[in-house]
């Protein structure tokens, strides 16, 4: 790949894939690292990058890399713990009240997305940024037949955690 | 219709939520499932379904959107620009024609005279250089283990991301200071210069200090200048009013402590 469709990819897909990683693993730094390692493969032709669908490999690539650091989500997790509130990275100051808002939503989304299996959160995520049930089900391992199922199971934990529904809004 | 189209229909001859989601992704319907368009043509408690579903899914793209976090970068990092760069150059190193058409011309011209000998070689280093996997940046490089109290000048070294760099106190220490240098090498290290020793954790995006506001603390910082900018915070709040510190200037020094020096002033060492 050269350099040049490289940067049209990144400029294309980091931003999708790193808002996707960071509601999927529910911490920033984790999908800023995980997104930054799957350009780094995409680079170094891991796999079968350049073979499939380039977004779909990116997404693929990303997601294995969160599920499987679980541990360091974890442990990242009770860092942020320790400063549940601080200051995005290069994001301008926001006044106090919308700032405990934005946190406590935060807090709330994150939390019902977390109650999910990484096979639910994965399918509704990425249904989310426009994929087809058939790259979804390449990506979670499952087949196309029941990637509907994971979205409606998904879809019903989350109407029962978060104001979903009309009249709740 | 056949039996097993009956039994995808649920027990009360509507369909399934999975069903009407498929059919509001414009997926094709499962062969054991009656026609999903049909069947809502006719049927209004499907329909009514269907719609709570549909507003569902925008009600939480619109809570999605209004919980995301920080926005990525908008341009290729220049670390992951300079690798896929190397990666180019090292591709063509890699050709198998390539390398033999360089076996061949490093064979002619080893007769030649000692200073092509010495082109040759060099470039042939550049080659099976280039050709080596670059090493890749850790996913993640926390929590190292803090240094032993004693040990004053113990550095810890890691390999930071690119993008900003955050530094992190939980309190703004009592006294000391924290000198942030630049270098135009990959590695970033700290080093303990003195003071009170408390648990650091070092990620690729940030180094957390665990710090009291009693403490006394000194170090230096020293990171890629590639990385443009580095935030200074205790807990939240900025450090120093010029709360970025610019890399582009050789070395420069947060003291802390009470007047008569400004608090955390912020100031360049020439």
């Amino acid at each position: 790949m050269n350099v040049a469709r490289f940067t049209r990819l990144f400029e294309d897909h980091h931003a999708s894939l790193f808002r996707y990683l960071t509601r999927l693993s529910g911490d920033s730094d984790v999908a800023a690292d995980a997104a930054q390692e799957a350009f780094v493969r995409m680079i170094e032709g891991h796999g079968r990058a350049g073979a499939i669908e380039p977004r779909a490999w990116l997404f693929t690539v990303g997601t294995r890399l969160v599920l499987e650091g679980g541990r360091t989500v974890t442990r990242r997790a009770r860092l942020l713990d320790v400063a549940p509130d601080r200051a995005p990275l290069g994001e301008a100051p926001m006044d106090a009240h919308a700032r405990v808002e934005r946190e406590e939503r935060r807090r709330v989304v994150s939390t019902a997305l977390a109650a999910l299996s990484d096979k639910e959160r994965t399918a509704l995520l990425m249904q989310q940024e426009g994929f087809a049930h058939r790259e979804i089900a390449d990506t979670v391992g499952t087949t196309t037949g029941s990637v509907g199922t994971l979205l409606a199971r998904a879809l019903e934990k989350l109407a029962a955690a978060l104001p979903l529904d009309a009249d709740q809004l | 219709m056949p039996s097993d189209i009956l039994e995808r229909v649920v027990a009360d001859g509507h369909l399934e939520d999975a069903d009407l989601l498929r059919h509001l992704d414009a997926e094709p319907a499962l062969p054991q499932v009656v026609d999903a368009a049909a069947h809502l043509r006719g049927c209004g408690t499907c329909v009514a379904r269907a719609e709570v579903l549909r507003r569902r899914r925008l009600a939480l793209a619109r809570l999605l959107a209004d919980s995301d976090a920080e926005a990525a970068p908008l341009s290729v990092p220049k670390a992951m620009l300079s690798r896929a760069r190397a990666r180019e150059r090292a591709r063509w190193y890699a050709s198998p024609t390539l390398r033999a058409a360089a076996v061949l011309l490093v064979a002619g011209t080893l007769a030649a005279q000692p200073a092509v000998r010495r082109w040759a070689g060099a470039q042939w280093e550049r080659a099976t250089t280039l050709a080596r996997p670059a090493r890749r940046a850790p996913v993640s490089v926390a929590p190292l283990a803090p240094a032993p109290a004693s040990a004053i000048g113990a550095v810890l070294s890691f390999e930071p991301a690119s993008g900003p760099f955050i530094i992190r106190f939980d309190e703004l220490p009592a006294a000391g200071s924290l000198t942030i240098a630049s270098d135009t090498g990959a590695l970033a290290t700290v080093e303990r210069l003195g003071g009170d020793n408390p648990e650091l954790l070092v990620t690729a995006h940030a180094l957390h200090v665990r710090n009291t506001a009693g403490d006394t603390l000194r170090y230096r910082v020293r990171l890629p200048r590639a990385m443009a900018r580095v935030y200074v915070r205790s807990g939240d709040a900025p450090v120093a009013s010029d709360r970025v510190v610019d890399l582009s200037e050789r070395e420069q020094r947060i003291d802390f402590g009470p007047p008569p020096k400004a608090n955390s002033a912020l100031r360049t060492i020439p």
